[in-house]
C-alpha cells in the first residue's frame, strides 16, 4: 500500500504513532520513579560506608557465596552467617579456617588468604548481614588478668578437650581440639565466645569476660614459660615420656651393655 | 713369702729383677703371689733369687713401662697380661703355664692358657700408658664435674626460668661426673687387666643321693615323733586353731573405712538444690548460656569437688526442637538439660562435648554418648546411659534440681541394681 | 702393692675370717666365674635401677607430705598462686621449685622407675628366648615374675602419691576397677579408700605401700633371685669349650666386679643425664586433682598402657541380675585378662616342661632359633601385648597421625585377634629358616666368595668348611650328628645338649588317656619341624652351582 492510499487518515496515523510512543516513555518514567521510591533498599545497596563495599567485594572475590549463599543464608554446604557476628568472620578467616578448602572432619588452621584490615572489613560486611552476634573483642590488658584464675577456668571448662597446657585434643570421627600453639589472645577470646564448629559457645554470661581474659593470660603464659626439667617432650604426658625412656634410657644402657660385653 | 731372702745376688733397680716362685705351688697361691712374682723381661736367662724387698718389687714394676721394642719374637710371652710385657726362660713360663691351667679351688676354677682363647698380638707399651691416661683422664673430668655440681648448687641462680638452669648443672654435671666414673673402671676392666678366661665347674644343683635320702629320714622321723600322724585329736584341734587363726588380722582391717551400704547411690543433690558453677559457686541463670554452651555444676553449699566426687553436672543448652528423647525434653527446662558428668564406665568427668553432633566424648577410654537422645552410649565401652537431672526454675529465674539423681551415678558395682 | 697396704689388706681379711670363718667363702666368691655376654647384663640395669630407685626415693621422703589435707598454695609457681589443693601436691611443688636439685631427684627417680620397668621386661624375654627359665631356674622365673608385678604396682603408687589431675584419673579408674568386683567390689574399695572417692586416706595409705610395703618386699625376692643365680652359676651360650658341666668366663674379683661396677656408674649416669636435660611427670603443669575436672589425652605410665588399652578397645557388655550388675566392660579388662595374662606368665616353664616332657637339667642357653614354636608363642604373646600397649595410647596416635579415633579403635579390636597368630607363624617360619641356613651351613661350609671354573666348564663357589669346634657347637644346638664326613643323623636327644633328660629309647608304653594324649600332641607340636633334618643334605638337589 502506498502512503497515497492512507492519504485520507495519514495525518492522522502519524500522530498516532507519536501518540502511543510518548505514552509508553511517560509509563517507563513514572515506573522509573515509582521503583526508585518504593524499592525495598536492600543492604548490599548502600555504597556509603566503603569498608562494606571492600567487605562486600572480598565477599565475592573468595567465592564465599558459593558455600554460604550470595545473602549469607547458609545451605546445604554451609552454615548461616546471618547474625554470627565479626568476631566469627575474624576467627575463621584470621586463623585460615575459611575460605574451607575441602570438606572433612573439621576445617583446619592454615594460612589466611586476606590480610588483617581486609578481614575486618570482611567482618564488617557479614556482620551487616544480619543483626547480633559477638563484635571482634579488645583484648588489650589480659596479661594483668590473674593466671591463677585463668588455670583453674582453664582445667574446667577447656582442658578436657584441649589438654592441660593447650596441646590439642581428639574428639570424635576424626574431628579434634587444636593446639593453642598458634592461636593469637584475640583468637582464644574468639573461639570461646564463638564457639567455631563443635566447640561449645562460653558467652558472655557463661564465662565472663574478665573470666575469659584470665584464661587468654593463662594459655598465653603457660606457652611461653620455660621448661625446668628439660625438653617438654611436647607436654603430652606419659607417651612421649616412654619413647624417650626406650630410646634414650634403655637404648643408652643396652649400648653401655654392648661395650662392656661380648658379642659371641 | 716375701720375708725369705736370698742375698746371694742382690738385686738393683737398674737391672729389672725377675723373680721365680720356688715351686708352682707357691706360684699359685694367691692373687698377690701372682703379681708378685711375675716373669721379668730381660731377654736372656737370669740369675734367679727366690725373692726380692718389696721396694726391689716396686722398682720392677716401674720399670716394667721401660719395655724394649727389640725382643725377639722367639721369647714374646704367650700370656697376655694385658699390654704389659711379660718374658721369661722356658722354665719359668712352664711354671707360669703350670701355674695357670692347674684348678685353684675345689670346683677346678682356672685360667686357660692363651692358646686356648683369643690370639696373641703384638704388644705396645705405649698403649698401656695410653689406657692408662685415658682412665685417668675420665676420673678426672668426673672430678671436674663433681667440683662444678658442688659450686653450681650455690652459685647458680636458683630460679632462673622456674630453675631449669640449675637443673642442667646439676644434673649434666652429676651425669658427666657418673659417666666417666663409669667409663673409667670399663676401661680400666678392658685395657688395663689381663684378658684371661676362666672355667669353673658346675656342680649338680642336687645334693648326692645319699645326702637326700638322709634328709628325707631325718624330716620323717621328726613328722613322725611329732606324732601327728597317729594322734588324730591333737591334728585336729591343730588344724582348727591354725585355720582360724589369720581371722582376727583380717577382722581387725574392717575399720579401714565405713561400710557403703547405701551411700554409693547418694550424689550430693537434693531436690530444690541451686544449680552453681564449679569454680565461681554462683547460680545460673536462664540466659546464661547461649545456645551450643556447657556448664559444669554442682549442688549448692557443696563446699569442695573432692567431698562430693559424684555430684559433677552438666548444663547444656540446646537450640528449640534439637531434644529428641521425650523423656530427656520432660525433664529438660526451656531446651536446657543437666546429665550426669560421671561416667557410667570408670567415673572419670567426661564433658568433651561437640556442640554440632551432640556427642560427649569421655577422654579415658573414648565411650561416646548422644546428649540429645537421653544420653545414649553411642560407642566405646560405656554399658549404660548417663543419668539426667530434672530440672525447673525457681522463682527468681535460677534453676533448680527437681529432684536428686533418679539411679546411682557413675560406674556399676554388684549392688547397684 | 706396697708393704704396708698389704699387711693392712691381710690383717683385714684376718680379723674378718677370725670372727665368721670366711675365707673359704670369700675365696670362692672372689674366683667365681661369670659369663660375660653382654645380654647377661641386662638384668643388672634392673638391679642399677632400682639401687638408684632406693637413693633417690628416700631423699624425696625427706620432702615429701603424704596428706590429703587442703592447702592454698603461696610459693613461687606463679600459675597456681593462691589455688586451693592438698598437701601432697603442695609439698610436691615446693620440692620442685624450691629445693635446689629436688626437680633433678624427682627426674631421676621417675626415670628409674621407667627404665626398672622396661629393663625387667627386656631381661624377661632375652631370659624366656634363650630358655634360661628351664629346670633348676624355674624357681628363679617365678620370682622374676612377682618383681615385674611389684614393680608396676610400685611405679603405679609412687606417681599417683602428687595427687596431681593426671595421676589421680588413674586412681579414679583404679577405684572403679576395684567397685566392679562383683560380691566384695564396694566393700573393697571402701576399705581401702576410707570410704567415698577420693576420701582423705588414700594418699598417706599409698604412701606406706609405696615407701615401705612393697620396697621390702621388693628387696626380699630380689635378694632371693640374686643369692640363686650366685648359686646356680649363670647360664651361659654354646660356644668352644663350653659344656652343661662348666662356666667359663672372667673371675668376679677384680675383673667382673670392675666391668659391673662401671657400669653402675654408667646407668647411674645415663638416668641423670635424661633427669637433666628430658622433663618428666610436669606435675605443675597438670595441676591439682579435681574429681570435677580431666584432661584429654589422659594416660598412665607406659607400664599401664596395656590395661588401659584392654580398657578402651572391651565391648560395652555389662549384665543386670536380680538387682545386680556385672560390669563385664570392667571386669575383664581389667582384672581378669591381666591374671591371666601374668598366670600365663608365670606357668609357662610348667607347661612347656610338662608339653615336652623335659625335666633335665640345662644350662646352656639356647638360640631363639632352635626353638622355633617357643620362641612364636613368645612372638604371639608380645604382639598380643603391643595391640594392647598401642591401645592404650590410641587418642595421641589419632592426633599425630589424623586418623578417626573410632577407627583405631576398630582397628585394634581386629588386630588383637588376628595378628597374634600371625605372629606366631612368621616368628616360627622364620627360625626354620634360620635352622635351615645353618644346616647348610654346617654342611657345605662357608661361602668363600670365590668362584672357580673347572676345567670340565663347570662353575663352582669354594666354600670352606667351618671350624671344628664351631660346628660341634653347630651341631649340637640344631640337634644333628655329625659323623667324621660332616653327615648328620637325625638327633636321638631333644638337641639341645640336655643332661639326665629321659632317652625316648626307654618310653616303650602307648599313652593313654586323654592328657597323655594332648601332651604327646603338644610335645609333637612343639619340636615340629616342616620336615624331618636331611640324613644327608647331599641327597638334596642343590639349589647353587655349588658342589
Amino acid at each position: 500500500m502506498t502512503p497515497s492510499t492512507l492519504a485520507a487518515p495519514g495525518a492522522g496515523g502519524r500522530r498516532r504513532r507519536f501518540a502511543s510512543a510518548a505514552i509508553v516513555l511517560v509509563a517507563l518514567g513514572l515506573l522509573t520513579l515509582l521503583y526508585g521510591a518504593l524499592a525495598p533498599r536492600g543492604s548490599a545497596a548502600s555504597s556509603s560506608d566503603p569498608d562494606l563495599d571492600a567487605g562486600r567485594n572480598l565477599f565475592v572475590k573468595y567465592s564465599c557465596a558459593s558455600c554460604h549463599g550470595l545473602n549469607g543464608e547458609g545451605g546445604q554446604r554451609a552454615p548461616s552467617l546471618i547474625g554470627v557476628g565479626e568476631a566469627s568472620v575474624d576467627f575463621q578467616v584470621g586463623t585460615g579456617r575459611m575460605p574451607l578448602q575441602h570438606h572433612g572432619a573439621q576445617a583446619p588452621r592454615k594460612q589466611p588468604v586476606m590480610d588483617e584490615d581486609q578481614i575486618h572489613q570482611l567482618a564488617k560486611y557479614v556482620a551487616s548481614l544480619g543483626p547480633g552476634g559477638p563484635p571482634i573483642p579488645d583484648v588489650t590488658g589480659y596479661q594483668d588478668a590473674d593466671i591463677a584464675y585463668g588455670g583453674a577456668l582453664f582445667r574446667t571448662n577447656c582442658a578436657q578437650c584441649h589438654n592441660f597446657v593447650g596441646a590439642g585434643g581428639e574428639l570424635t570421627s576424626g574431628k579434634y581440639a587444636p593446639s593453642l600453639a598458634e592461636a593469637t589472645p584475640t583468637q582464644i577470646y574468639e573461639a570461646m565466645v564463638t564457639g567455631p564448629e563443635n566447640m561449645p559457645v562460653f558467652g558472655d554470661k557463661t564465662i565472663t569476660p574478665e573470666q575469659k581474659l584470665a584464661i587468654v593470660n593463662y594459655v598465653k603464659s603457660i606457652r611461653a614459660q620455660a621448661d625446668p626439667g628439660g625438653a617438654g617432650l611436647g607436654r603430652i604426658g606419659p607417651v612421649s615420656e616412654t619413647l624417650a625412656g626406650i630410646l634414650v634410657g634403655l637404648g643408652g644402657c643396652v649400648l653401655a651393655a654392648l661395650w662392656i660385653g661380648t658379642r659371641a | 713369702m716375701s720375708k725369705d731372702k736370698d742375698d746371694e745376688t742382690p738385686d738393683t733397680p737398674a737391672e729389672e729383677t725377675p723373680e721365680a716362685p720356688k715351686t708352682a705351688a707357691e706360684a699359685a697361691g694367691s692373687v698377690f703371689g701372682r703379681l708378685k712374682h711375675p716373669v721379668s723381661t730381660s731377654g736372656a736367662p737370669r740369675q734367679r733369687s727366690t725373692s726380692a724387698s718389696a721396694r726391689e718389687i716396686e722398682g720392677e714394676v716401674l720399670h716394667r713401662s721401660n719395655m724394649a721394642s727389640d725382643v725377639p719374637d722367639a721369647v714374646r710371652p704367650r700370656r697376655k697380661v694385658g699390654r704389659r710385657r711379660t718374658e721369661g726362660t722356658p722354665a719359668a713360663e712352664a711354671a707360669a703355664a703350670a701355674h695357670l691351667t692347674r684348678p685353684s679351688d675345689d670346683d677346678g676354677t682356672h685360667f686357660l692358657p692363651e692358646s686356648e682363647h683369643g690370639t696373641s698380638e703384638p704388644l705396645d707399651p705405649r698403649e698401656d700408658k695410653f689406657a692408662e691416661l685415658t682412665v685417668a683422664a675420665l676420673f678426672g673430668l668426673a672430678t671436674v664435674a663433681t667440683i662444678f655440681v658442688c659450686v653450681a648448687y650455690f652459685a647458680i641462680p636458683e630460679h632462673e626460668r622456674l630453675g631449669q638452669w640449675m637443673n642442667f648443672a646439676l644434673g649434666g654435671g652429676l651425669a658427666i661426673a657418673l659417666l666417666s666414673v663409669g667409663a673409667g673402671f670399663v676401661v680400666w676392666a678392658k685395657r688395663l687387666i689381663p684378658h684371661d678366661v676362666a672355667v669353673q665347674e658346675r656342680h649338680h644343683s642336687y645334693s648326692p643321693e645319699e645326702e637326700e635320702l638322709a634328709t628325707e629320714e631325718t624330716f620323717l622321723k621328726g613328722v613322725t615323733t611329732l606324732g601327728l600322724g597317729q594322734r588324730k585329736i591333737l591334728r585336729r584341734s591343730l588344724l582348727g586353731i591354725v585355720a582360724l587363726l589369720p581371722l582376727p588380722a583380717v577382722i581387725f582391717l574392717w575399720d579401714l573405712g565405713p561400710m557403703p551400704r547405701k551411700r554409693l547411690r547418694k550424689s550430693g543433690w537434693k531436690a530444690g538444690d541451686r544449680l552453681v558453677d564449679v569454680e565461681t559457686n554462683l547460680p545460673i541463670k536462664l540466659g546464661d548460656l547461649e545456645i551450643g554452651g556447657i556448664k559444669t555444676v554442682m549442688p549448692e553449699n557443696f563446699g569442695k569437688p573432692e567431698d562430693h566426687a559424684l555430684a559433677p553436672t552438666m548444663l547444656i543448652r540446646f537450640a528449640p526442637g534439637e531434644i529428641r528423647s521425650k523423656k530427656e525434653r520432660a525433664w529438660s527446662k526451656n531446651d536446657h538439660v543437666a546429665y550426669s558428668k560421671i561416667c557410667t564406665h570408670a567415673g572419670c568427668p567426661i564433658s568433651l562435648y561437640e556442640q554440632q553432633t551432640h556427642h560427649l566424648l569421655c577422654p579415658c577410654h573414648q565411650s561416646t554418648f548422644d546428649m540429645a537422645n537421653d544420653a545414649k552410649v553411642i560407642f566405646g565401652p560405656a554399658a549404660r546411659n548417663l543419668p539426667q537431672l530434672e530440672l525447673d526454675l525457681d522463682a527468681e529465674g535460677y534453676f533448680i534440681a527437681k529432684a536428686p539423681y533418679d539411679q546411682p551415678v557413675g560406674p556399676s558395682y554388684w549392688e547397684r541394681g | 702393692m706396697s708393704a704396708p697396704a698389704e699387711a693392712a689388706a691381710k690383717r683385714s681379711l684376718r680379723y674378718v675370717d677370725d670372727r665368721l670363718g670366711s675365707a673359704s667363702f670369700l675365696r670362692k666368691s672372689m674366683n667365681k666365674v661369670f659369663p660375660d655376654h653382654w645380654s647377661f647384663l641386662l638384668g643388672e640395669i634392673a638391679m642399677y635401677s632400682l639401687i638408684i630407685l632406693l637413693l633417690t626415693g628416700v631423699y624425696l621422703t625427706l620432702f615429701f607430705h603424704a596428706s590429703s589435707e587442703t592447702v592454698v598454695y603461696h610459693g613461687r609457681y606463679a600459675p597456681l598462686r593462691g589455688v586451693e589443693m592438698t598437701d601432697a601436691y603442695a609439698s610436691t611443688l615446693h620440692l620442685s621449685f624450691d629445693v635446689r636439685g629436688g626437680l633433678l631427684i624427682r627426674q631421676i627417680h621417675h626415670w628409674a622407675a621407667l627404665l626398672f620397668v622396661l629393663s625387667i621386661i627386656t631381661h624377661l624375654f632375652r631370659v624366656f628366648f634363650t630358655g634360661a627359665f628351664r629346670k633348676p631356674r624355674t624357681l628363679n622365673w617365678h620370682i622374676g615374675t612377682v618383681l615385674l608385678i611389684l614393680a608396676i604396682l610400685e611405679g603405679f603408687a609412687g606417681y599417683s602419691l602428687p595427687d596431681d589431675l593426671l595421676s589421680g584419673t588413674g586412681i579414679r579408674i583404679a577405684y572403679s576397677v576395684m567397685e566392679s568386683i562383683p560380691l566384695v567390689g564396694s566393700y573393697a574399695a571402701y576399705l581401702v579408700f576410707g570410704g567415698d572417692f577420693p576420701g582423705v586416706d588414700f594418699i598417706p595409705r599409698l604412701f606406706v605401700i609405696h615407701v615401705l610395703l612393697v620396697p621390702g618386699i621388693i628387696i626380699a625376692l630380689f635378694s632371693a633371685h640374686m643369692m640363686m643365680i650366685w648359686h646356680q652359676k649363670h647360664t651361659d651360650f654354646p660356644g668352644p669349650g663350653k659344656t652343661e658341666h662348666n662356666v667359663v668366663g672372667t673371675v668376679f674379683f677384680p675383673t667382673f666386679i670392675l666391668k659391673t661396677n662401671g657400669f653402675l656408674f654408667l646407668v647411674f649416669g645415663v638416668l641423670a643425664l635424661m633427669g637433666a636435660f628430658l622433663q618428666i611427670n610436669p606435675v605443675w603443669l597438670y595441676g591439682p586433682y579435681n574429681p570435677s575436672q580431666v584432661s584429654a589425652g589422659s594416660q598412665p605410665d607406659f607400664y599401664i598402657f596395656f590395661l588401659e588399652g584392654s580398657l578402651r578397645m572391651m565391648p560395652n557388655w555389662e549384665t543386670t541380675l536380680w538387682g545386680h550388675t556385672i560390669s563385664w566392660n570392667i571386669l575383664i579388662p581389667g582384672v581378669i585378662l591381666p591374671g591371666i595374662m601374668f598366670n600365663l606368665l608365670a606357668m609357662y616353664p610348667a607347661i612347656e616342661s610338662w608339653a615336652t616332657k623335659d625335666r633335665a637339667f640345662h644350662n646352656l642357653l639356647q638360640r631363639p632359633r632352635d626353638v622355633p614354636v617357643r620362641t612364636g608363642l613368645g612372638v604371639m604373646a608380645l604382639t598380643f601385648y603391643g595391640v594392647l600397649f598401642i591401645g592404650g595410647q590410641n587418642d595421641i596416635l589419632a592426633r599425630t597421625f589424623d586418623w578417626s579415633l573410632q577407627a583405631t579403635t576398630w582397628t585394634l579390636r581386629v588386630l588383637l585377634i588376628t595378628l597374634p597368630p600371625i605372629g606366631f607363624y612368621i616368628a616360627k617360619r622364620w627360625c626354620l629358616g634360620l635352622q635351615r641356613h645353618d644346616e647348610e651351613l654346617l654342611h657345605h661350609g662357608i661361602e668363600t666368595g670365590i668362584i672357580r671354573r673347572l676345567p670340565s666348564g663347570e662353575y663352582i663357589e669354594v666354600t670352606a668348611p667351618l671350624p671344628p669346634q664351631r660346628a660341634a657347637v653347630l651341631a649340637m644346638q640344631l640337634g644333628v650328628e655329625v659323623d667324621g664326613h660332616g653327615n648328620g643323623h637325625a638327633p636321638l636327644t631333644t638337641g639341645n645338649g640336655a643332661i639326665g633328660g629321659e632317652p625316648e629309647a626307654t618310653k616303650l608304653r602307648k599313652p593313654v588317656g586323654p592328657i597323655n594324649r594332648a601332651r604327646d600332641m603338644l610335645e609333637g607340636f612343639f619340636f615340629e619341624r616342616s620336615e624331618p633334618p636331611k640324613a644327608n643334605p647331599e641327597d638334596e638337589e642343590p639349589k647353587t652351582l655349588s658342589h
